[in-house]
């Protein structure tokens, strides 16, 4: 039988944090009358994170699953193969290095309760560095700017999902920062709610130095996808006819004032016109990619509807 | 004959121990290749089997291999009607390979084949998924061209990335699956997939094998290389790479295109002549190019994410 819940924490060198966690998760859910299972993801560790976490109690309460990756792959991953393997009806993903604090997971879960299908923890009161918490408030803004979903903190793990709509998002690469924007695509109802955020006690961070350069180049990443999936490429269009309009003007005034265009202009003219022509053949592609791969899509827009009685939207 | 072949590996029972050898050309002396191998097999003490998988058609080759099969060394042939390459040779040869433990060698056997035993003991005690052995001790020779380069890209530790002799646990063979030049990087590729590699350095001060520095043409090299990098680091975030070219040729045009436009607008430089704004254009141009070719890149990655998983599960205890 399924469980009702199931709690994903990716791990990577964590082992003086297993037990402390796994306690703290315990202790915030025995009050709940649901069936829980605990995932604990170990990211190809070093240390003993995965002999801790082996020698954790297996009561059933919550009923532990162990998922060792072969090797370090990355937050976005290991949250990945955990929602793979989770059998819950509901999804709450936490990070491993008890900054998150679990007493907060039955608040999301009357969130998801009240209709919502993704709830977002928003730490507002950070007990980071404010080298880090500087930079990561920047990259919301711009975030939020860019995909239309201003979340305020999409760098908090703390999350809960209806488990058939994170199980259809594609995470990859580092992805785990654009949940809300992908979830967005399928329509979801998105709440933010502000959790708690406790300093690390145990290990070093691992995770989240956000370079600048890597979150500027996911963004542009991160709204084409969401471009292509409302309409294929309307991006390459735009820039080409730009340069067609560039091109065809040009020359356009040359003919009409009948001046003599020096070479460079003529080859410049050219250029644009190529980088039109270029672009446009670029779009064919990706329609054929979007014609190719439409079941794919379709998931967004099937997820998307629902019937209109189900729950009130909030 | 078959006396000399040591313990003769036996065909009808199942093999504990595989060795794949992928033939690329004709070899007169593959006989003797396999009387070397099984004497270098046999202190094992194991079942094993050989699979020749001849690329393209070496008749002389392959009438050898007969002659061997029929009498009775436990030898699987395969061939290729025509030339598919190693990496083609090596993965075809992976997937028929039964043993629980697969060993590769290439037909010139550059080192000791008393070595091979060794090479499967270090496999079977210790936790690493794959074990080369480096054909020079650390040192000796210094490291190739190709080992410099990579450590450089890749940060790769091994002494000798290339080495055509290693051993590997079944489900790394079944895994495996190699294109164009990939077998040259055998182990970092099986790396990238999660598995663990160990390279045996070479035995006490022996002489470099012949032909061991053939890797190719420099510019062949490099491009494997760059290919190499490309796919390891890029693979999922296609982006990442095209975005740092293209925003740099980009931004480049851009400064070029505005200075001559400043020039001309403050300076009073005539422009419409100045083979320089065509070269800007050019950058301007070539920039968006490969900013869009990227993005094309990163859709097909969204587009295939759920089928091409980025992580591999070593184990699930419920």
């Amino acid at each position: 039988m399924s469980p009702d819940l199931s709690i994903i924490v990716p791990l990577y060198n964590e082992e003086d944090n297993v037990r402390p966690l796994f306690e703290a998760i315990a202790a915030a859910l025995a009050p709940l009358p649901l069936t829980v299972e605990l995932l604990l993801v170990d990211d190809g560790s070093r240390d003993a994170t995965f002999a801790r976490a082996l020698e954790l109690p297996r009561d059933g309460k919550p009923k532990l699953r162990l998922v060792k990756l072969r090797r370090n792959y990355g937050q976005t991953a290991a949250m990945a193969a955990g929602i793979e393997h989770a059998r819950g009806r509901i999804l709450v993903t936490l990070d491993g290095d008890l900054q998150n604090d679990p007493q907060d997971i039955p608040r999301f879960l009357a969130e998801i309760d009240k209709g919502f299908d993704l709830v977002v923890g928003w730490r507002k009161a950070r007990k980071d560095h404010w080298s880090r918490v500087l930079p990561s408030k920047v990259a919301n803004r711009l975030i939020g700017w860019i995909t239309g979903v201003p979340i305020k903190d999409n760098g908090c793990s703390l999350k809960a999902y209806r488990a058939e709509l994170i199980k259809e998002i594609p995470l990859y690469a580092e992805m785990h920062r654009f949940i809300p924007a992908m979830a967005s695509l399928a329509g979801a109802r998105i709440a933010e709610i502000e959790v708690r955020h406790h300093p690390r006690r145990f290990g070093r961070s691992k995770y989240g130095f956000s370079r600048i350069y890597k979150v500027l180049v996911d963004l542009v990443v991160i709204a084409t996808i969401l471009d292509f999936t409302r309409r294929p490429m309307r991006w390459l269009l735009g820039t080409g006819g730009l340069a067609a309009l560039v091109g065809c003007s040009a020359a356009t005034l040359f003919v009409l004032t009948r001046a003599e265009p020096g070479v460079a202009f003529q080859g410049v003219v050219m250029l644009s016109g190529a980088l039109a022509a270029f672009l446009l053949f670029l779009a064919f592609l990706s329609y054929l990619l979007h014609s190719v791969r439409t079941s794919r899509l379709e998931l967004f827009r099937l997820l998307a509807a629902r019937p209109a009685d189900a729950s009130p939207p909030p | 004959m078959t006396a000399e072949l040591g313990i003769a590996p036996m065909a009808a029972a199942a093999a504990e121990l595989s060795v794949v050898v992928p033939v690329l050309r004709e070899q007169p002396r593959i006989a003797e290749l396999h009387a070397q191998l099984c004497r270098g097999l046999a202190p094992l003490g194991r079942r094993f089997e050989v699979i020749y998988v001849i690329d393209g058609p070496q008749r002389a080759t392959l009438e050898a291999l007969k002659a061997i099969r029929r009498q009775g060394g436990g030898i699987e042939i395969l061939t290729f009607a025509r030339p598919m390459g190693e990496a083609a040779a090596l993965t075809v040869g992976l997937r028929h390979a039964s043993g629980a433990i697969v060993l590769t060698v290439a037909t010139e056997l550059e080192v000791d084949p008393a070595e091979l035993p060794r090479l499967v003991r270090t496999l079977e005690t210790g936790d690493a998924d794959i074990v080369t052995l480096a054909r020079r001790p650390p040192g000796q020779v210094g490291k190739g061209k190709l080992e410099r380069l990579l450590d450089l890209l890749l940060q790769s530790r091994l002494e000798d990335v290339r080495s055509p002799i290693r051993a590997m646990r079944a489900r790394v063979a079944a895994e495996l699956s190699l294109y164009g030049n990939q077998h040259r990087f055998l182990p970092l590729i099986a790396q990238a997939q999660g598995f663990t590699v160990e390279e045996l350095p070479a035995p006490a001060p022996g002489r470099a094998g012949p032909g061991l520095g053939r890797a190719g043409s420099w510019p062949s090299l490099l491009l494997d290389v760059v290919t190499l990098y490309f796919l390891l680091k890029f693979l999922k975030k296609p982006f990442r790479f095209f975005g740092g070219f293209g925003f740099l040729i980009l931004a480049c045009g851009a400064l070029a295109t505005a200075w001559l436009v400043f020039e001309r607008l403050a300076l009073g430089v005539p422009l419409g002549d100045r083979p320089a704004l065509i070269l800007s254009t050019l950058m301007v141009v070539l920039g968006i190019q490969i900013l869009a070719v990227g993005l094309i890149g990163e859709l097909v990655t969204f587009a295939w994410a759920r089928e091409a998983k980025d992580y591999k599960v070593d184990r699930i205890v419920e």
